[in-house]
This record gives C-alpha cells, structure tokens and sequence, in this order.
C-alpha cells in the first residue's frame, strides 16, 4: 500500500479522488494468476479440469477452484456440461475474439445482391452469416435495424435466424441415413417473440455441400406476415441460390 | 419465537445454521444454473432416487408455504378490513375464503407475467413491509422504560417460568422455529437460467437472503424479549406479541393497521415467491419426462411455465380451501402448512448438503472446508428434523408429518415403478440449463446449440 502525502504533509492520508483502496496485499498477485488460469484454459482447449489448472499454476488447489469459480461467474470460463472441465468463455472471446474470429469478409457482389432485393421490397433485408454456431451480421438493413448479434444469440431460440441455426443443428445430430430422416431446413419464421408487432422469416443459404453458411433474414409486420410469406419465400430463394455461389 | 430469553440464542444458532446450509447450495449455485434448484443440485450427488425424494420434499415445501401465505395474508389483510374480531382472533370466512381466493389471483398474474416490473414491484412490498417491523421493533426498543442491552439478553440466565420451556431445550425448539422463518432462502436459485449472469448473482442472493432475514428476526426478537421483560406480559399468553407489546406500550392503535396491512402483503409476496419456485420446480420435472412433459410448456411470449401453473397453483389453493369449508380453524390451516412447509424444506436441505460433497468429489474439486461444512449442515438438519418431527408429533400436530411420510413413500414408490417401465427417464434425473457452444469460445469442439433446442 502506498500512502499519499497531503498537502498538509502528513503521512498516511489519502485522496478522498483516488480511495479505492488500490491494488494491496496479494492482489496483484492473485491478478497474474487469474490470467495465467485464462491461458492455461487456453493452451490445454476445452475440458481442462480445476486439478490440472491447479497443478499447472502451481497453487493450492481451494485456491484454483476459488479463482475459476471467479472467472466463470464473470463469463471468462465457463464450464462444459459435465460441469468439471472448462473452457474458455463468452467474455474471454470479447477480448482476444475480435481478431481471431472476425467475421468473413463478403464479397462485394453479396451486398449489390442484398441491396437489390432491399429495394424491391419494402420490408426490411438483412444478411447474417453463421460459422462454429455463432451468428454474424454481415449487412444490416440501415432503414430497419436489426437487433444486434449478441443479443440474438441470447434468444437463439426466439428470433428466426437463431431457430434456423438450432433446427439446422437438430437434423445435423440425427442420424444421416434412413427413410425417416429430417430434411434440412430451408427457412425460419418467428412472429411477435422478440418485438410483438415485428415478425422475422430467416432464409437458408447453403454450400454445395448443404452446410447452411448464412441466411437471409427479412423483417417487417408481424399482422402481414402470415400473409406474405409464400411471397417473401419466393423472392428470397434464387438470391439466396445467388449468395451460396458468392460465399461458399 | 417465545422461547424466552434463550430466543435471541436461538434466532443467532438458526443464522449460522442456515449459513452451513448456504455453502453447501452455493457449491451448487457457483457451477450450475437449473430451474429445478435444490432438486436439479441434488441429482449430481446423489442416486437418482435420492434426487426424486430431495425434489419431492421441495414440492411440498414450496407447497406447504405456499399455503400458509395465502391464508397467513387472507388473515392479517381481513383483520385490516373487519376490526370487529377481538385483537388475536382470526376473521370469518366469509372474508377470509374470498381473500385467499384474491390473493391467488394475484399469484397467478404476476407468476405468469414473470417481468422485471412484477419483480420490482414484490421487491417494494418486501421492504415496506420490513421496514414496518423494523419500525415497530425500534419503537418498542426506545419507548421510555428500562432497557436491558443486546448483550445482557444473551448473557442473562433464563428465568425458570418462561413457558416452562426453559433452558437448552427451549433454545433448541427455539432454533427450530426460527429456521422455519428462514426457508425457502435458496428459492432465488430456481431463477438462475433466467439470471443474466447466474454464478455471480445467485450465490449473491442465497448468500444475503438468510442474512438479511436473519437481521430483520434478530432485532424483532430483541425487541419483544426486551418488551416482555419491560411490560411484564407473559409471552405464553399472547398469540401476537408485536401487537400485545405495542398496546402495552401505548402504541397500538397507530401501529395494528399499517403493520398488520405490510405483514399481509409480504405474506402475499411470500407467496408469489413460493408459487415461482414450485412451477419452475414442475417445469424441470417435466422437462426431464419425470412426470408428464405437458408441465415442459411454456407460455409463447412471457416464457413463463404456465401449464405448470396453471395445474399446480389450483392444487395449492384448494387445500386450504376445502379445510376451511370444512371447519378447520385457520390457525390450524396454518399450523399444518407451515409445519409441511418446513419439514419439507429441512429434508430437501439434508439431500443437497449431502449431494455437495459427492458431487466436489466427482468433478474432482474436493476440498475440506466444503466438505467440513456440508457435513455440519447436514448433521445440523438430521438432528433438527428429528426434533421437529418429535415437537410436531408431541403438540399434537402428527399430520405435517404424516402427510411429509406419506409424499415420501408416494415419490419413492412413483419413481421404482418408473424406473421398472422407463428406465431412460429416470437416467434423465438432473438436466439442467448447460453450457452450450454459443457460449464456448471456437477453439470448443463444435456442437452448434445441443442444448437450446
């Protein structure tokens, strides 16, 4: 701890501006080892147990589990379903994630696409593109914003592209073969979940290979939406026939 | 809470009591967010079978409180409206059964909604509520007389009149009646899937709920011994000893409505607390086929599990009912639920202090001090559900107890059938809101939203 001299010169008074009670004791220590525990995650990948994070950090294990316990509950870590391995969570990504897991580049022809079904419709046309199960906003509408990513991956299940990805991800857990087989999903729809009088048709994009890589989402009322579907499927498909060629 | 001057022992022993019983649920709650709570914990340490009857021992906690609540808030709410019954007494059914009707009515729209506002709001009608008794406890405490100080109750020998219930046993009993004013502390953690970020907020709310609770009964204890040595009232002799004391002191009129009105309406919000936890209970039940999955649905746009509601809160409110058509007296409604209530919650407490360690040891994260305190926890419980069941059993009031064996027996039963005819559902005891790839970072092998479905 250090002690702030005063105007008045005497020791230990300290700036009523700056009293938040510092770094003192072990914590800097205990800072350095929260951040070792971030890398040890990061080096071992998914699945490394508090025992080997302990062992690696050289510190007592109470110590390890207490300090990853901090992590998880501040979203750097989080922990595998099988509740003893860890990996390395939301926030951790925020700050080493931006570089590492930048979006795609689209090609520009992809936007000249989207700008074209935006006008000519009045609802409003997005491109959200999907890698490793998380979804991006390639080309928001700017006459109709969208929510942003991160809260739409926060009600996956509730806005059209999220159910698009999730039921995607449903039919690629069952089994490939069979008769009765799921057939992949070509859209998504949502009515009035995340803003009651919007409504969302999420449209698949896929490779050749059927591995669906973006969708083309279109919001507009949610009352007409029942009504215009057949339409705004219809207008969607060859665009999205177009992008698959585009981004694959 | 008139165990004599053993009573502020007793409120302190019931807060370090309950503090064992919150490290051994934070285990949980710092790892895993499920709404099935203490039945969802205990499944990760224990047999499946221990889970089931941990589980069912909640149900008829939040159950039985639930219950007690409703008439508990019925009675003090149409104590306000008809002052013509004596001070102490209960009144008619005639308004009391539309009352309790109301005050469900109440549950149900709020519990179906489950917004932030509705959750505000219960949150005002808490602290208005414990503000009053904070209030009534200071203005009884500095009411011109003779004081004795917070130590000199605890150091001061029991006088040997005192309910004849004197001593280390009345301390004990004591114990026991205020731990049943602490239950249902852990309900916050059926809400952890539903919490921004669960690891941090709910061992947050678990942690404070018994202390803040604990504070509150303290000095509300402190108060009326100090009144009752003060005013000479015999604690045996009054059923409302808040109110007693504030006449005696010439505090009563403008005290009753107010107190009794803030009482009512944290009854009501008990209630709502009860009912939230009970249907999220329900909800993972069903989620995991244990019984029917209809209890799975929820409602299309406030997400909140309704089918569950709207078959287990008519269950809830029909029995007090239906007792009360009957001619049972609502003290005795009252008794009963309570007495459920908290047994209920004491042994659905025994299995997770006993799941915590179990569970430390099987993600390989075992360490002393957990296990020290899950141990102390544990055998804390066991002694204390003994006593409650022999006190119960000696007051004459066996049928909590029955109707707590008897659940057991039906939930034990229930679940070997189960397990003779569907064997995979019973291995789906457990499930919880787990860690899916959206929230893993990329190096995770990808499993794209397994379990978000």
């Amino acid at each position: 701890m250090t002690h702030w001299r005063g105007p008045s010169g005497r020791p230990g008074t300290r700036s009523p501006a700056i009293d938040d009670h510092g770094m003192t004791g072990r914590q800097p220590k205990a800072a350095t080892t929260a951040l070792h525990a971030l890398e040890e995650v990061a080096r071992h990948g998914p699945g490394v147990t508090a025992q080997e994070i302990a062992r690696a950090l050289e510190v007592s294990a109470p110590t390890a589990y207490r300090l990853l316990n901090l992590l998880v509950a501040e979203e750097y870590l989080v922990r595998l379903p099988d509740l003893s391995g860890f990996a390395l969570g939301r926030r951790a990504m925020e700050f080493v994630g931006t570089a590492a897991s930048a979006a795609p580049q689209i090609p520009r022809r992809a936007h000249a696409l989207i700008a074209r079904l935006r006008s000519s419709t009045r609802w409003g046309v997005h491109l959200i593109t999907y890698a490793h199960g998380h979804l991006h906003i390639a080309d928001p509408d700017p006459d109709h914003p969208p929510h942003d990513d991160v809260f739409l991956e926060r009600h996956m299940d509730r806005c059209a592209v999220g159910r698009l990805l999730l039921s995607d991800a449903a039919v690629a857990a069952t089994p490939q073969s069979g008769p009765g087989r799921a057939r992949q999903p070509t859209y998504a729809i949502q009515v009035g979940e995340l803003e009651r009088h919007l409504g969302c048709v999420a449209v698949a994009v896929r490779d050749e290979d059927g591995i669906l890589i973006a969708a083309i989402a279109i919001s507009g009322p949610a009352h007409r939406m029942a009504d215009a579907l057949e339409e705004l499927l219809a207008t969607a498909a060859p665009v999205a026939q177009d992008l698959a060629d585009l981004l694959a | 809470m008139s165990s004599g001057s053993g009573a502020l022992w007793s409120a302190l022993i019931a807060l370090v009591v309950a503090l064992l019983v919150v490290a051994a649920i934070n285990v949980f709650t710092r790892r895993m967010a499920a709404p099935g709570s203490l039945y969802s914990f205990a499944a990760q340490g224990l047999h499946p079978v221990g889970a089931f009857l941990t589980g069912s021992a909640l149900l008829l906690g939040y159950a039985g409180i639930a219950v007690m609540c409703l008439v508990a808030s019925a009675g003090y709410i149409g104590g306000v409206i008809d002052r013509s019954p004596p001070t102490g007494s209960s009144p008619g059914l005639a308004l009391v059964i539309p009352l309790v009707l109301f005050m469900a009515t109440i549950v149900a729209i709020v519990v179906r909604r489950g917004t932030s506002t509705t959750w505000a709001l219960l949150l005002g009608v808490e602290v208005v509520s414990v503000i009053a008794v904070v209030a009534a406890s200071i203005a009884l405490l500095t009411a011109p007389g003779d004081h004795s100080s917070f130590g000199d109750i605890l150091t001061a020998t029991p006088p040997a009149s005192s309910l004849g219930s004197a001593g280390l046993i009345g301390v004990f009993a004591g114990v026991i009646v205020c731990t049943s004013g602490f239950v249902g502390f852990e309900s916050g953690a059926a809400l952890g899937p539903e919490t921004r970020r669960p690891f941090l907020v709910i061992p947050r709310v678990v942690r404070w709920t018994p202390i803040a609770s604990g504070g509150v009964l303290v000095l509300a204890t402190w108060a009326q011994v100090d009144g009752f040595a003060v005013t000479g009232i015999d604690p045996a002799l009054t059923g409302v000893p808040m109110h007693s004391l504030l006449t005696a002191r010439g505090l009563g009129a403008a005290w009753s409505i107010p107190l009794d009105l803030a009482v009512g309406c944290s009854f009501g919000a008990c209630a709502i607390a009860s009912v939230t936890a009970l249907v999220r209970l329900l909800f993972a039940m069903g989620t995991e086929g244990i019984i029917t999955r209809r209890f799975a649905k929820v409602h299309r746009k406030y997400r909140t599990p309704v089918v569950a509601l709207s078959t287990g809160l008519p269950l809830v409110v029909s029995v007090p009912v239906v007792a009360l058509l009957l001619g049972v007296p609502q003290r005795i409604v009252a008794e009963v639920a309570v007495g459920t209530g908290v047994l209920g919650y004491m042994v659905a407490y025994v299995g997770v202090s006993l799941a915590a360690p179990r569970f430390l040891r099987r993600i390989g994260e075992l360490s002393t001090a957990s296990v020290a305190a899950s141990l102390a926890a544990g055998a804390a419980l066991v002694l204390m559900v003994t006593a409650y069941v022999g006190m119960q059993m000696s007051a004459g009031n066996g049928l909590a107890v029955l109707i707590m064996v008897g659940v057991l027996l039906l939930a034990a039963t229930y679940l070997f059938t189960l397990r003779r005819h569907r064997p995979r559902r019973v291995q789906s005891i457990g499930a919880f809101d787990s860690t899916s790839s959206e929230d893993v970072l990329k190096t995770a092998p990808a499993a794209p939203g397994a379990s978000r479905t």
